[in-house]
């Protein structure tokens, strides 16, 4: 439809109900409810138009806030609301799943409320983590069983159910204190580098801040190494033995963890 | 479409088979349905929330459907959108189905999508023969494209589109016979619709062709202003059980459930709403033995 083309029916209604105009203003005079809904003695148009537009806004609000449970106490609820009913004017959905609906939150956030962004990107890292196959992943046993004289070959790649997340307050602190148990959800947002590994482990999905060092080795995870060719990568954090000790130290937790796939798998490399 | 084998022994029989009383499946009741396995005959699946590859949505529809017969039901096919259909909507459903084999597949009678934006609601169409028309070749499609026939649900309606040439009644009357469809017949959203417009919710009921229907949905509502609205979020009202008792004086016994989508309750107490099901049924046709709803093993023999 042109710019220029009169609105069909529905677009006119969807564009009463929502208050979008996705091709720009209708040439000529503007619609209104009475020019396509029937009124009656039980409610005029203008009421019955209202019950959608109404239960439109709603009904995305409400998708987000179980998306962002903890954004959403943090910010409170009409703050939260406004910021919604904002991004959905310039965001519409445009997926069948109202899960989708949250994927552009935190970037349209950034330049409005950069620690609601940065607390949004961790809780949508942490709903995005639930959808993707479930993998075999390494066990301790099995990393034990590995030939020692083999372990530089140990294929080392993430489960696709784990996430990065670098942002520029400490939302650690800050999930924690918008949490449904907190006494109080007013903490206040600091400003700082923060990395959080986010990965799911069955059904649970967890987060943990990471420091430099251990996201260096976690994003060459992402792509599948090896154990050898991690220490190379890793080489300017010190000798060959501490880097050799480091890297052990976190494969234990990272096995531990359920966030290595399983060696026996074809090779991720 | 081949006529599948009716087993309710109803006075009217169903395209659709009967899988006794059901449950929408929410959120809430996830765990305690798949690791207690309650007695309830069979669960309905809202497709979207398990249109993904995996995690815990496939866990979650693949434990339910080794316990139950399952059926899926949408709420974004826009079936009456004047936007084409969605192609990857539709593969995405169609893959979902032939993987858990649900007992049917429906959505609503609506349009919800414009330029392509989803309005994630149910939208009234205009009851014209033009409209029939659109839908009846839209419903062609998609069953053509899921391989299987559909059921439409009528929505409840807060608002009536001018230029109507036929009832809403007669619109899903009509429809169904011209794109072979199923109806899924909500009953509250027949009385709650009959109360915004006006019109005898009786004479909906007594329209609908008896055998198209192979699902009946039983759920609150809320009264706000002038207008009741389909929210979902109480007990079935005495008026409601009276129009279903009505339904099942005329049709028999069909395929029904309970919805609840907020303030959910404890599954108890939706088990206790399915007892009044039980109840009703067994008051109007005498006949609730084809029913599993006191063990899911009765309902694994049914499914």
């Amino acid at each position: 439809m042109s710019a220029e083309s009169a609105p069909t029916p529905q677009q006119a209604l969807f564009s009463l109900i929502t208050g979008l105009h996705p091709n720009g203003p209708a040439n000529g005079p503007a619609t209104a409810a009475s020019d396509w809904v029937v009124g009656d003695a039980i409610a005029d148009a203008d009421t019955r138009l209202a019950v959608y537009a109404h239960m439109y806004h709603a009904r995305l609000v409400e998708a987000l806030e179980s998306q962002f449970p903890h954004l959403a106490r943090w910010l409170t609820a009409e703050p939260f609301a406004d910021l919604v009913r904002g991004f959905v004017m310039d965001h519409p959905s445009r997926n069948p799943s109202l899960r989708e609906l949250g994927r552009g939150f935190a970037p349209w956030l950034a330049s409005r409320h950069p620690a609601a962004a940065a607390l949004a990107e961790l809780e949508w890292a942490r709903a995005d983590v639930f959808d993707p196959f479930d993998e075999s992943v390494a066990s301790v046993d099995q990393i034990r069983a590995w030939p020692v004289d083999r372990f530089a070959d140990l294929p080392l790649k993430r489960i696709e159910a784990s996430r990065l997340v670098t942002v520029d307050f400490k939302v650690a602190a800050l999930w924690d204190a918008s949490s449904e148990s907190s006494e109080s959800s007013d903490a206040a947002a600091i400003a700082e580098r923060e990395t959080l590994l986010v990965w799911r482990q069955d059904v649970a999905v967890y987060h943990r801040p990471v420091d430099a060092d251990e996201r260096r080795a976690l994003v060459c995870l992402e792509e599948g190494t090896t154990l050898g060719l991690l220490c190379e990568a890793l080489a300017t954090l010190g000798s060959e033995d501490e880097v050799g000790a480091r890297v052990f130290s976190w494969l234990w937790t990272w096995v531990s963890d359920g966030l290595i796939l399983d060696p026996a798998a074809p090779s991720p490399v | 479409m081949k006529k599948q084998e009716d087993t309710s022994g109803t006075p009217t029989p169903s395209l659709f088979p009967y899988l006794g009383r059901g449950l929408g499946l929410r959120r809430e009741h996830y765990h305690q349905v798949t690791t207690e396995t309650p007695p309830v005959d069979w669960f309905e699946l809202i497709s979207e929330n398990f249109m993904v590859p995996g995690g815990n949505p496939r866990r979650v529809w693949e434990s339910v459907r080794r316990d139950y017969p399952v059926v899926l039901h949408g709420v974004s096919l826009s079936i009456g959108a004047e936007d084409p259909l969605n192609a990857d909507y539709l593969k995405r459903l169609r893959d979902l189905a032939d993987e858990v084999q649900p007992a049917w597949v429906s959505d609503h009678l609506c349009w919800g999508t414009a330029h392509g934006i989803y309005a994630h609601d149910l939208l009234p169409l205009a009851n014209t023969q033009a409209t029939l028309n659109h839908v009846a070749a839209r419903v062609a499609h998609v069953q053509g494209a899921l391989g299987r026939r559909i059921l439409l649900e009528n929505p409840s309606t807060y608002m009536a589109l001018k230029g109507a040439d036929m009832s809403e009644w007669e619109f899903l009357a009509a429809l169904a016979k011209q794109a072979d469809c199923g109806i899924l017949l909500d009953v509250n959203n027949v009385f709650v619709s009959a109360h915004n417009h006006g019109f005898d919710a009786r004479a909906y009921i007594d329209a609908m062709p008896a055998e198209r229907i192979g699902q009946i949905h039983l759920a609150g509502h809320s009264i706000e202003g002038p207008l009741r609205i389909d929210t979902h979020d109480n007990f079935v009202c005495d008026e409601v059980w009276s129009l279903y008792e009505y339904a099942l004086s005329r049709w028999g016994l069909r395929s029904a459930m309970i919805e609840w989508d907020a303030d959910v309750p404890s599954l108890e107490t939706l088990q206790g709403e399915l007892a009044e099901v039980r109840a009703r049924d067994e008051k109007v046709t005498g006949n609730v033995s084809s029913s599993a709803s006191s063990s899911p093993a009765a309902a694994r023999r049914v499914g």
